[in-house]
């Protein structure tokens, strides 16, 4: 036999296989099945020909089911009251989703509304998705009856819809549904165990008393139980630091801030430091890091190296009767641990603190910016009732169900939520002008190698803060003169090309509508974007090089404070800083 | 200089005494009055296409969505119609201008400033030649000497040229913006200066007089620490408002400020009561509040040390 009726042979064998059979067979019946089962769904759904059913797809990244259900029952409720519209709901894994995202809109496939990762991405927003203004100035339709009703939908939301405005377009792109805050999660039970009352702490004297009150208590019962699990990124610049270095320090910048700006300005701080008239080493700084080497004595060994993953498992498995997590952690506490999980505000020391009161300025500000961010297609072929969808969604009886479902707390205004939730809103009082360290790559990557040896005690607060002034003197000019001005004068060309289309749409009837209110306030987009061109990247870049450079040249003197009565200081300067501010030629300098 | 201060003082007085004047409904209805004369003014050069209306909407959307390739390839069809009006081709050009400036990364700034010089010289009559000069100077690189002084001479030539152009508010915050932000020399500070405060002069109901006193305003605050000279703009700038309300209680807090700067602690209590009020949920909030406290007990101790003296 030669080779080539062999092979025929083999395929012969191969084709009359009993095994192949079988599963041709249940291929036929598998598919006839799906057959059946399209039908009775086609049959059980309310008779609505082709032409007038609207199909719209809502994607989000979030895989926990009660978000499943809570968004599936928004989407029945919504077919119910428009029975020709189909609301499918999706959700595609975070770790996949970006890509995903892109790979659909690059193929011209997005879903009609999908869930933005970044607030502000204006490339991506700008190719893929609608502009949103003119619509959310609409009224929400399904506001009637309530106290927004005939609000215009934007001005329904607690920040006025600012978490979905992006800033460099001038233009709304996003429907928030949520707002959410940092705050510390605890165990009840443990607390009423270790203390005998389940109560919060009530400041941050009592919070260590707690602290102390729960070492002892896993003393006695022989077991490891950490007071407080954190990890590197809770204790590190957004969290912990920020919180009590921003409460000691508010107002401390004020004759810093030369443009009376009012907000942080690490511009200022660099300033200070250059002319050696701001003393980092003041009993008020050094008290805000104390704090914190105290609180660090209560987290578990090792924090540094845990992740967030590992904080949860300890405070779930009751190996840590506090834990730092935001509101979207609360449901996952609320349905995972076997006792009662309460939550409260990070907890500042107050006035009658006999180590920290007299350094206490406020709290930190937390800005109440809405979140959970869904944009719509511009290849949606369904856009309006795709934007329907998300005024249902987001009305005031819907967003407060929606989010009492989920343990979220609600953007619109008005809405009611959950007695323990309430904790979650955020604080909007709190203090500016504070310090503001870590504005610079440099400055985090030397906060991210010595910050932590300070806390443990291998690094004294001078060591730390001697260093700290030295990189931040020596490399903090170049970043925030130099390399952040490079980066601004790139971003220009963003905000010009943005103010050329609304430019256009004053010159051409064809190049769109032009309205007053379009964007944000009263004026037109045109007005606003030239206001954006002159305050940012005008002013902004004009003050800092004069200043800088006339302060370089001992030319500048910071605002006279024999003008301003010295007792109008939040914190009120040293009674020699008037003369020291005179300076003649900071240090270094030729 | 004295001319400009009092000019200044104008300002300021005209202002308040205007929004004084009027009660809660009766400033809102006059803050309605002006955005809607503003509008009628930013659209009185609004021009329309000839024939190819529908061509143009679908270029200009093409563009807003930043596919260059598409708009470029419809502004040229309708840039080389036989058929096509002054209308028509005058967008086109434009439109192509504006694809070749922003098409990035690969923008063709010479194809660029090609289109806008051809509605220039082919069309010189057109409202939408200052605007070309306008998009022209923008398009230079402020940043070395030669595209700063080719810039201002774009921006020169629209203001002298086209003095009756709506382009010319813009034009004069452009021209002020090479000499405020790109020198350190006094000399040419005091230019850009006088271009801002000669415009507003002659133009103090412009659309973008808000922009200007913002510039004024904040340059004389920051950069020359003249307190007297940055107060007027700095209240025509609060009262007028910024286009962003989340700039607002910045803007209320640099006012108060300029007030306190002044020693003058009284007329900056209503602007920390301003944010209290009007912002609170704004970052200012919380240090305002504390700010009204301490003045109010400044002032008492100030009016029982005077009585005492008096006494």
């Amino acid at each position: 036999m030669n080779k080539n009726s062999e092979h025929q042979e083999q395929i012969h064998r191969r084709s009359l296989s009993p095994f192949l059979l079988f599963g041709v067979v249940l291929l036929l019946i598998s598919y006839g099945i799906s057959v059946v089962h399209v039908y009775k769904i086609q049959k059980a759904r309310p008779a609505a020909t082709e032409d007038d059913l609207a199909v719209i797809r809502l994607v989000h990244y979030l895989s926990e089911k009660n978000v499943m259900d809570a968004f599936n029952k928004l989407a029945r409720d919504y077919e119910k009251l428009h029975p020709n519209v189909r609301v499918i709901i999706q959700s595609v894994p975070k770790r996949a989703y970006q890509q995903w995202l892109n790979t659909q809109q690059i193929g011209g496939t997005t879903p009609d509304l999908f869930q933005l990762e970044l607030r502000g991405n204006w490339t991506m927003a700008s190719k893929f998705q609608e502009v949103l203004t003119s619509r959310v100035g609409e009224v929400n339709p399904y506001n009637i009856g309530t106290g927004l009703e005939g609000v215009p939908w934007r001005d329904t939301y607690i920040d006025g819809m600012e978490g979905g405005y992006f800033y460099s377009l001038l233009e709304f792109y996003g429907i928030p549904i949520t707002v959410e805050t940092a705050r510390i999660f605890y165990n009840k039970d443990l607390f009423r165990e270790a203390t005998g009352s389940e109560a919060p702490p009530r400041n941050f004297q009592h919070w260590m008393e707690i602290c102390s009150s729960i070492k002892e208590y896993a003393k006695q019962q022989g077991e490891k139980i950490f007071p407080v699990a954190a990890t590197r990124e809770d204790v590190k610049q957004y969290s912990f630091h920020n919180f009590y270095l921003q409460s000691f320090t508010g107002g401390l910048l004020i004759p810093y801030d030369v443009n009376a700006g009012g907000g942080p300005t690490s511009q200022g701080l660099l300033w200070g430091l250059q002319t050696s008239t701001l003393d980092l080493k003041s009993e008020r700084v050094r008290a805000a890091y104390n704090l914190q080497r105290d609180l660090a004595q209560n987290f578990q060994p090792g924090f540094v190296s845990d992740l967030a993953d590992q904080t949860r498992f300890l405070f779930v498995r009751q190996r840590a009767a506090m834990v730092w997590g935001k509101t979207y952690d609360f449901v996952l506490y609320n349905e995972t641990a076997k006792f009662d999980v309460g939550a409260f505000q990070v907890p500042y020391p107050d006035k009658n603190d006999p180590k920290y009161g007299k350094y206490f300025m406020g709290r930190s500000w937390e800005d109440p910016i809405t979140k959970f961010l869904f944009g719509l297609s511009k290849s949606s072929l369904k856009k309006d009732v795709a934007l329907d969808f998300m005024k249902f969604c987001t009305s005031l009886s819907n967003n407060e169900w929606f989010c009492r479902q989920l343990d979220w707390y609600p953007a619109i205004r008005n809405a009611e939520t959950k007695e323990e939730l309430k904790i979650f809103a955020p604080v909007s009082e709190g203090v500016s002008s504070f310090l503001d360290f870590l504005a610079m790559p440099e400055i985090e990557l030397y906060f991210d190698q010595n910050y932590f040896l300070y806390l443990d005690g291998q690094l004294t607060f001078d060591e730390y803060i001697d260093e700290f002034i030295h990189r931040f003197v020596t490399k903090g000019e170049d970043w925030l003169m130099v390399q952040r001005d490079a980066i601004s004068k790139k971003e220009i060309i963003g905000s010009e090309r943005n103010l050329a289309r609304s430019r256009v749409k004053l010159l051409f009837e064809e190049a769109g509508e032009m309205n007053l209110g379009q964007t944000m306030g009263t004026g037109t987009p045109y007005q606003l974007g030239v206001q954006i061109i002159q305050a940012f990247f005008g002013h902004v870049f004009t003050y800092r090089q004069y200043v800088h450079t006339r302060i370089k040249e001992g030319s500048y003197q910071f605002p006279p404070h024999n003008l301003m009565p010295r007792e109008l200081y939040p914190i009120p300067p040293p009674d020699d800083l008037l003369q020291k501010m005179r300076i003649q030629k900071p240090s270094g300098t030729k | 200089m004295p001319a400009l201060f009092k000019v200044s003082i104008l300002i300021i007085v005209s202002i308040q005494v205007s929004w004084a004047a009027l009660p809660g409904s009766d400033s809102l209805d006059a803050e309605k009055l002006r955005r809607q004369r503003e509008y009628e003014i930013l659209l009185s050069e609004r021009q329309k296409a000839d024939r190819y209306s529908d061509e143009l909407k679908e270029a200009w959307t093409a563009f807003g969505s930043l596919n260059m390739a598409e708009a470029i390839e419809k502004f040229e069809d309708i840039n080389d119609a036989e058929n096509a009006g002054e209308g028509d081709r005058v967008q086109a050009l434009y439109g192509l201008g504006l694809c070749y400036r922003y098409n990035q990364p690969k923008e063709d700034k010479e194809k660029a400033r090609q289109y806008f010089n051809q509605i220039v010289e082919e069309y010189p009559q057109n409202s939408v030649a200052a605007w070309a000069l306008l998009e022209l100077g923008i398009m230079e690189n402020v940043y070395t000497l030669e595209g700063k002084l080719e810039a201002r001479r774009r921006y020169q030539q629209v203001l002298s040229s086209y003095p009756d152009s709506l382009a010319i508010h813009e034009t004069a915050l452009r021209l002020a913006d090479t000499y405020l932000g790109k020198s350190m020399h006094p000399a040419e500070i005091e230019v850009g200066l006088s271009i801002l405060e000669e415009h507003i002069e002659k133009y103090p109901d412009n659309p973008l007089v808000g922009s200007m006193h913002y510039r004024l305003g904040y340059f004389y605050f920051a950069c020359r620490q003249d307190y007297e000279k940055s107060l007027p703009h700095s209240v025509a700038n609060s009262t007028l408002r910024m286009e962003d309300p989340y700039r607002w209680s910045e803007d209320f807090w640099h006012t108060a400020m300029n007030f306190m700067r002044l020693n003058r602690v009284e007329e900056a209590l209503p602007w920390f009561e301003k944010i209290a009020n009007e912002r609170p949920e704004a970052r200012e909030a919380l240090p305002a509040k504390e700010m009204i406290i301490r003045i109010k007990r400044y002032l008492e101790k100030k009016n029982s040390k005077v009585s005492t003296i008096t006494r």
